[in-house]
This record gives C-alpha cells, sequence and structure tokens, in this order.
C-alpha cells in the first residue's frame, strides 16, 4: 500500500480518464474520507454553512409569517393566481432529477462516468425534492391538514379528486421521494462502513456503526446488495420520467393557451434533466476544486455532463420552437396566436428574451471544446441555465395567467417581499444541506471508486 | 452469407414488384382516393426506416457503444436509400387533393376549415410544400451522403481513420438538429395535415420515436441474420441482442408514453379544435383498434421483454421484432386513415399491397448497399477495443457490475 497521493504530486494536469488512475484503493478510500474524519472543518466551508444557516432563518421567519398570517401575504392573486409557489416547486423538483438520472438510468448504461458524481447528485435530489415540497404543502394555506391529500378512510366524507394531476403530484413527488432517500441510503451503507473502520474517535465509530447496519462486505453482502442496488435502479428509472411528466400534466391538462399544449410532457423531461446537470456541475466545479479532487471528479465527467446539457438543451429549445410554430403558424387559433405574440412583445416580453439567451443562446457555447474544458467559462454557462430554468418557468406561468380570455380581468404580476424571501430561504437551506452532506458523509461513492480502479488497472477489462 | 442475403433480396425483388404492381392496378380498379390513401400510409412506413437509422447513425456517432458498431453498416445501408424514398414521394404529388382536405378547402363545405386556412394558408399550401419535400429530401440525402462516404474513407484507410471518426462526430452533431427538424415538419406535412384542423405539438417528436423502434426491431432481426457471417458473428453475442433489445423496450415504452401523454392532454382539455382527432377515432372499430395497439403493441412487448431470457436469444428477440414491426404498420393506419374514414370504416386489399409492395422493393435496395460493403466497420478506432475482449461478447451486464 502506498502512501496517499496528495495533490501536489497530482499537479494540475488535466486527466482524460474517469479516475486519476495513479490512485490505489487506499489513497482513494483516505481522500474522500479524510473530509470527514477530521476534527477540523475548513474554514470556508464553515463560513458558507453560516451564511446559509443565516437564510435557513429566514425561511422559518417567512415560513411562521406565512403560517400565522395567510398566503395573502404573496403576491400571487387573480389573475395570476398562481406564481412563486409554482414556478419554485417545479423549479427545484426539476433540479432533483440529474441525481436520478446519473444514479438510475446510468448505472443501467452502464456509464463510467456516473462513478464519483453520483452520490453527490443523489443528495443533491433528496435536498432539492424538499425544498419543492415545501410550495405546494404551504400554499395549501393550512399545511398541517396536508394529510388530506391522501385517501384516507374518515368520517368527513373527504376524498381526494383523482381527476386532478394535482392529486397525481401527491403521488408521484412521496414516490420519488421515498425511492431516491433509500437508493441513496443503500449506496452509502458499504461506504459508512468503511468509514466505521477508519473512525478514530468513539463517538464517530458508535454512529457510523449504527448507520451502517452491521455491514461486514462478506461475499453474500455484496451479492444482495448488487441485487437490491439494480432493483432500485430499475425502479428509479421510470420515476424520472413520470415526476416531471405529471408535473408538466399540472398545466397541459388545463385549457389555457401556453398550458395547454401536447409537447409539455417530453419537453419538462428534457428541461428537468437540464437544469439538474447544470445544478450539478454549478455544486461540484467549486466542490472538487475546494477539496482538490480534480482526480476523482476529472474533465471527463465535466465533459460528458456539458454534452448531456447541450443535448437536453437542444430537446428544450425544440420545445420551445414547437410551441411557437403551432401558436403563430400552424394552429389558426387566435388566443393561441394571442399568447405567445404577448409573451414575446407583451410587458412580460423581457423574461421570455432572457429566457431564450439563457436557455438558448449562451449554452450553444458548449458545442466548443475549448469550453467545456475550461471550467470558468463551464461553471458561468451552468449558473445561466439555473437561471434560464426558473425563467422557463416564470414565462410558463405569468405571461399565460395575467392576461386571459377577459380583457377586463387582465393583471400584472409582481412578487413580494415575502415570496422572494422564501424563495432565497430554500437556497440557504439546500446550501445548509448540502453543507452538511459535504461535512459527514462520504460524497463520492468510495467502493464504486475502487471497483472502476479495479477495472481499469487489471488489463482486459 | 452474400448468398443468403442475395437469396433474401431476389424474394424482395418478387414481392416488392408483385405489390407495387397490385398497388398500380389498384388505382385503377379502386379509384385513386383510395390508392393514394395506401400509398400514402405505405410511403410512410418504409419512411421510417431510413430516417430511424440516420437519427440513430448520428447518435451512434456521438455516443459509443457496442450496440451501436454491430449495427453501423444497416444504420448506413438503410441511410442511402433516401433516393429510393424520393422516388417513392412522387405518386403522392399527384395525388395531394385527394389526401389533403387543406388543398382546396371550398370543396369540402366546411367552413370551420375554410376559416381556419385563411390563417393556414401560408403555411399550408401546395407550393410550399413542394418546397419543402425537396428541402427535407436534401437534408437527408446531403447528411447520409456524407456520413457514408467518411465511413467509405474509413474503410479505405486505416490511417486516417481517426480524422474521419472525428468528422463524422461534428457532423452528426449539427446534422441531428437538421434532421430532427426536418422530420418534424415533413412529419406535419405529410401525415399531421391529413387533418388540416387538428395540430398537436408533440407529433414530430412521437414520430421519430416511432421510426425509432421500427428501425431498431428490422434491425434485431437483420442483425440475427448476420451472426451467420464467421466475423460477424464472432463480434455479436448475448450482451450486443441484450443491449438492442433493451432499446426496442426503451422505444417502445417512450412511444407509448407519447401517445398516452397526447392523449390525456387532449381528452382533458376536451377543445373542440383538438379533440376532433379523438372523434374520429370514437366509433366502431377505431376504439377497438386503439386498445389492440395497447395490448397489442405495447403491453404483450412489454411483458416479454421484462425477462432478460427474450432479450438475450437472438431468435426470441427476432420474434418479437417482427410482431412489432406488423404492430407498427397497425399504427400508422390508426394514425391516417380515420381522416378519410371516420364515417364509413373500411378496409381495402390495398392497404396491405402498397405497403407489402413499397417494402419488398426498399429491403431489396437496402439489402444491395448492405452486402456490397464489410458488415463491421472494422477500422473504427472504437472497434479496437471490441476485437482485444472477445471474450466480453457473453458477458452479461449484470456479470459485468458484479466481477470486480
Amino acid at each position: 500500500m502506498s502512501a496517499p497521493v496528495t495533490d501536489k504530486s497530482m499537479g494540475h494536469v488535466e486527466i482524460a480518464e474517469v479516475v486519476d488512475l495513479r490512485h490505489t484503493y487506499d489513497s482513494a478510500t483516505d481522500k474522500i474520507n479524510n473530509v470527514i474524519l477530521t476534527k477540523k472543518t475548513p474554514m470556508g466551508l464553515t463560513i458558507i454553512m453560516g451564511v446559509c444557516f443565516l437564510i435557513v432563518g429566514l425561511l422559518m421567519t417567512t415560513i411562521t409569517k406565512l403560517v400565522s398570517t395567510g398566503i395573502g401575504i404573496w403576491g400571487n392573486n387573480q389573475p395570476v393566481a398562481w406564481a412563486f409557489d409554482i414556478i419554485n416547486f417545479v423549479w427545484w423538483i426539476g433540479i432533483g432529477h440529474a441525481g436520478t438520472l446519473i444514479s438510475a438510468i446510468l448505472f443501467l448504461f452502464r456509464q463510467e462516468w456516473r462513478t464519483s458524481i453520483n452520490r453527490f447528485a443523489e443528495a443533491m435530489t433528496i435536498f432539492a425534492v424538499m425544498c419543492a415540497g415545501l410550495f405546494p404543502l404551504l400554499h395549501t394555506g393550512r399545511p398541517w391538514l396536508a394529510y388530506w391529500l391522501f385517501p384516507i378512510p374518515n368520517v368527513m366524507q373527504m376524498w381526494p379528486q383523482f381527476r386532478s394531476p394535482l392529486m397525481w403530484d401527491v403521488f408521484a413527488v412521496s414516490t420519488y421521494f421515498t425511492v431516491s432517500a433509500l437508493f441513496w441510503y443503500t449506496g452509502l451503507i458499504p461506504d459508512l462502513a468503511s468509514l466505521r473502520d477508519r473512525a478514530k474517535t468513539k463517538v464517530a465509530k458508535i454512529i457510523t456503526g449504527i448507520a451502517a447496519m452491521g455491514w461486514r462486505g462478506s461475499a453474500r453482502h455484496w451479492q444482495r446488495y448488487e441485487i437490491i442496488y439494480l432493483l432500485l435502479a430499475g425502479l428509479s428509472t421510470p420515476l424520472v420520467v413520470s415526476v416531471h411528466s405529471i408535473v408538466s400534466l399540472d398545466f397541459a391538462v388545463s385549457q389555457l393557451p401556453g398550458w395547454h399544449t401536447t409537447i409539455f410532457p417530453p419537453y419538462f423531461v428534457a428541461g428537468a434533466i437540464y437544469s439538474g446537470f447544470a445544478m450539478v456541475l454549478t455544486l461540484a466545479i467549486p466542490v472538487r476544486k475546494f477539496f482538490g479532487f480534480k482526480d476523482l471528479i476529472t474533465q471527463k465527467h465535466l465533459d460528458a455532463m456539458s454534452k448531456v446539457m447541450l443535448a437536453t438543451g437542444l430537446i428544450v429549445l425544440y420545445g420551445y420552437a414547437m410551441e411557437a410554430f403551432i401558436a403563430l403558424v400552424y394552429s389558426a387559433n387566435p388566443h393561441e396566436e394571442f399568447l405567445m405574440k404577448n409573451r414575446m412583445f407583451g410587458p412580460y416580453a423581457w423574461s421570455y428574451w432572457l429566457l431564450i439567451l439563457c436557455n438558448g443562446v449562451i449554452p450553444q457555447l458548449l458545442w466548443l471544446k475549448r469550453v467545456r474544458m475550461h471550467t470558468l467559462t463551464l461553471w458561468f454557462i451552468t449558473i445561466v441555465i439555473n437561471i434560464g430554468m426558473w425563467l422557463e418557468r416564470f414565462v410558463i406561468l405569468v405571461t399565460t395567467l395575467h392576461r386571459d380570455f377577459l380583457p377586463s380581468s387582465w393583471g400584472m404580476y409582481a412578487p413580494t417581499k415575502w415570496d422572494i424571501a422564501m424563495f432565497i430561504g430554500t437556497v440557504g437551506f439546500f446550501g445548509f444541506m448540502m453543507c452538511l452532506f459535504i461535512r459527514f458523509i462520504p460524497m463520492i461513492a468510495g467502493f464504486e471508486l475502487r471497483e472502476l480502479l479495479h477495472k481499469k488497472k487489471t488489463p482486459h477489462h | 452469407m452474400n448468398e443468403t442475403i442475395q437469396n433474401i433480396r431476389s424474394k424482395a425483388l418478387v414481392i416488392g414488384l408483385l405489390g407495387t404492381a397490385a398497388a398500380g392496378a389498384g388505382y385503377v380498379v379502386a379509384g385513386p382516393a383510395q390508392f393514394f390513401q395506401s400509398w400514402l400510409m405505405a410511403f410512410l412506413y418504409v419512411f421510417a426506416f431510413p430516417a430511424g437509422a440516420l437519427g440513430l447513425l448520428m447518435i451512434h456517432h456521438l455516443a459509443t457503444g457496442r450496440w451501436g458498431l454491430v449495427l453501423q453498416r444497416p444504420y448506413e445501408a438503410a441511410a442511402r436509400t433516401f433516393p429510393l424514398l424520393a422516388l417513392f414521394f412522387i405518386p403522392l404529388l399527384f395525388g395531394l387533393d385527394h389526401l389533403y382536405a387543406w388543398v382546396n378547402p371550398a370543396a369540402h363545405h366546411d367552413h370551420v376549415l375554410e376559416h381556419v386556412m385563411h390563417h393556414k394558408g401560408m403555411y399550408l399550401n401546395v407550393q410550399d410544400f413542394h418546397v419543402r419535400a425537396v428541402i427535407y429530401f436534401a437534408v437527408w440525402i446531403g447528411l447520409a451522403t456524407l456520413l457514408v462516404k467518411w465511413s467509405r474513407k474509413q474503410d479505405e484507410n486505416k490511417a486516417d481513420a481517426e480524422m474521419y471518426g472525428r468528422k463524422m462526430r461534428m457532423l452528426s452533431g449539427i446534422g441531428l438538429v437538421a434532421f430532427g427538424l426536418a422530420v418534424t415538419f415533413a412529419g406535419f406535412d405529410w401525415a399531421m395535415s391529413v387533418e388540416p384542423k387538428w395540430y398537436s405539438s408533440i407529433y414530430g417528436a412521437m414520430l421519430m420515436v416511432a421510426q425509432g423502434l421500427a428501425t431498431l426491431c428490422l434491425f434485431a432481426i437483420i442483425a440475427y441474420m448476420l451472426s451467420a457471417d464467421k466475423r460477424y458473428g464472432a463480434v455479436i453475442g448475448t450482451q450486443q441482442y441484450h443491449d438492442i433489445g433493451n432499446l426496442i423496450f426503451a422505444f417502445n415504452i417512450l412511444w407509448t408514453y407519447m401517445g398516452v401523454s397526447q392523449f390525456v392532454i387532449i381528452w382533458s382539455g376536451n377543445l373542440p379544435e383538438e379533440v376532433e382527432y379523438y372523434i374520429h377515432r370514437s366509433h366502431a372499430p377505431w376504439p377497438e383498434i386503439a386498445i389492440g395497439l395497447a395490448v397489442f403493441h405495447f403491453g404483450i412487448p412489454f411483458a416479454l421483454m421484462l425477462m432478460k431470457s427474450t432479450k438475450k436469444n437472438p431468435r426470441i428477440l427476432a420474434r418479437i421484432a417482427v410482431w412489432l414491426l406488423v404492430m407498427r404498420l397497425v399504427d400508422y393506419f390508426w394514425m391516417l386513415m380515420p381522416a378519410f374514414r371516420h364515417k364509413e370504416f373500411h378496409l381495402h386489399w390495398l392497404d396491405l399491397a402498397a405497403p407489402v409492395g413499397l417494402f419488398g422493393l426498399w429491403l431489396y435496395v437496402f439489402l444491395g448497399f448492405l452486402k456490397s460493403r464489410p458488415f463491421l466497420p472494422l477500422n473504427d478506432p472504437r472497434f479496437a477495443d471490441v476485437l482485444a475482449h472477445p471474450e466480453h461478447k457473453d458477458t452479461g451486464w449484470e456479470a459485468d457490475a458484479s466481477d470486480a
């Protein structure tokens, strides 16, 4: 066993493999676990966590104010009855999709580059779904009665309306959260065991020992593990598509121009993956720099993820093109035509063109290998996409609702400070949870990485 | 191997000529309306193979994979048949007024149609229809020609293999964008506009998925046939069939997903301009055909292909593929014919003769292209890896995941 490879010896060479082959099993495991098995939290992480914690305080304040006063403190009202609550819900749910795609679909497709980012992306999924869930939950106005959404036999003659996609959302999102959490935790067990084996303090040993659920790494454990992991991957795969398709139906089954169009389900799914990959990169690029993980999350990962963003971004653009073509040229429906013209040239035109710029124009830079290889530019593009995908939901929601069929009921929408506080609050909550995750849980799947090293180093594999 | 192909070719030619001749006779016997309806369906059915192949070929160049390498030559051979499809397309140009009510809206005594055509006329008119068709075929033939040319150069010239690989990759990126738009708008023009008042923004995507599905089904059969070839047989194994099977499975689910999405959205909205599509399909036997598709196109193949053993066994896989190719024809029938026959259902022998005829002729030309080149892209740099590890041939992916 050689000494752990330090960053200095690695230098700043660009690595063309999915993992630096100079790593040994030991050095790779140490590198991942050392982030956790140390008493010293890096200063930068402490600062970020502190800032995020303050924002979580803002979120708590907002929720308290919201619950005690009522959702009247939000800016949505007739005609824009749905606004920030749904925009942010869809935005967060979409972000979560990359985690599931990376962990499940790329696993089934045997893509090597999924290793070393899957754990991270799955954690992101779980926290993003938590943030997403907050919005509809609080939008019910009385979140303590949210269990009424479930078909629980009761004496009040209350029964959910199963014909509403909002109801399907309840089932889709809760299933999604459950399966994602299970999948994530199952994948963690072997790593928690290796943490347990390397823990030095008694407290760390006990906590990781309980969390590892008695994993000993016997052949039988591994055999069962492989089976359950494969099954969970198979179960998660349809969820990548179903959740966002159902979210899209929230809009598409209505009769409103701009919502009611058949391309919505696949185009929402593509958009979700697009924004999810952007968010994974937004987080992974600083983390890999900060913790010196460039030899584990390599250029090859960044390149592969950029290509996925490019492809899904083009599908999203195809969706915009279909919507515009059908509305302006092919449908001959005056309502559709008005909606699209209002979207493009009405009072919210700025949001539409900004959306096209963020989601359609700037990401085309990813065609160039030079851009994909330039980490800082890439990071900038991922942030642009995050903004673009948020704008997409803003455009869909607000431009459709603010001018409906009856001009006398037209209106404008602006978020209140509580809308904005709630949104920023969830971003802070997300950041805080990610910081906790980075500090306390191995953020790269160590045993999968060792397996990959084995494959790469053994000839004939 | 070449004898087998030659054998199938001659049969395909005979069937093709007979079918096409019968279709020609049908023009006289059954009248132009019937002829053009059947011909349009046959054309779209056969068009799926080169279109699906060109799309999958470009995806293959962008995303590496062993399943792609064993199918590359069938993709290329199919992509070369676009000129033949252009030939098949020409007769339709003489029957536009029989197929598309938008050609002459006043003749249909439909005020809504006339009103709608005031707006739509700027897109749906005969002249632009012609111009666009030329553009579509130019895009497809151009892309296919370049990709096949470079692939041929790669075969001849091992030293520059890398360079030609890069060229094909570069073209495929841009090419997919052009291809996707061309197929979408061709789908609108040729198929969606048979119901000129109706529109659905998912139509193009759904058509592309259906074409990919048909192509993969056909090529699962072709790959099984080619496996009798010594060299090809040495490379293709259980794992490749399993991969192809998984893709067929995935495309079939995707096709169903899109069909259901379209239905749920239009049915819930219940808007007069859209729901007409389903109203046309609401009288017997159309709903029964739809249920039949749900069960036999999706349900049963889905259940069978859930099992690994069906996808790994090329003989079973090929049978499922043949079945799905039959179902594809039923789907085109369901997509197109209610526009003409919703008041009075009928099934004509031309509906079978025309697709069989065109498919036979197409198969003849396709197999000719296929046999004219080696069955494997041996100089492809990605291929070195395949040849270096022949033992990978028979490992299933679950073994792959656990053997470390």
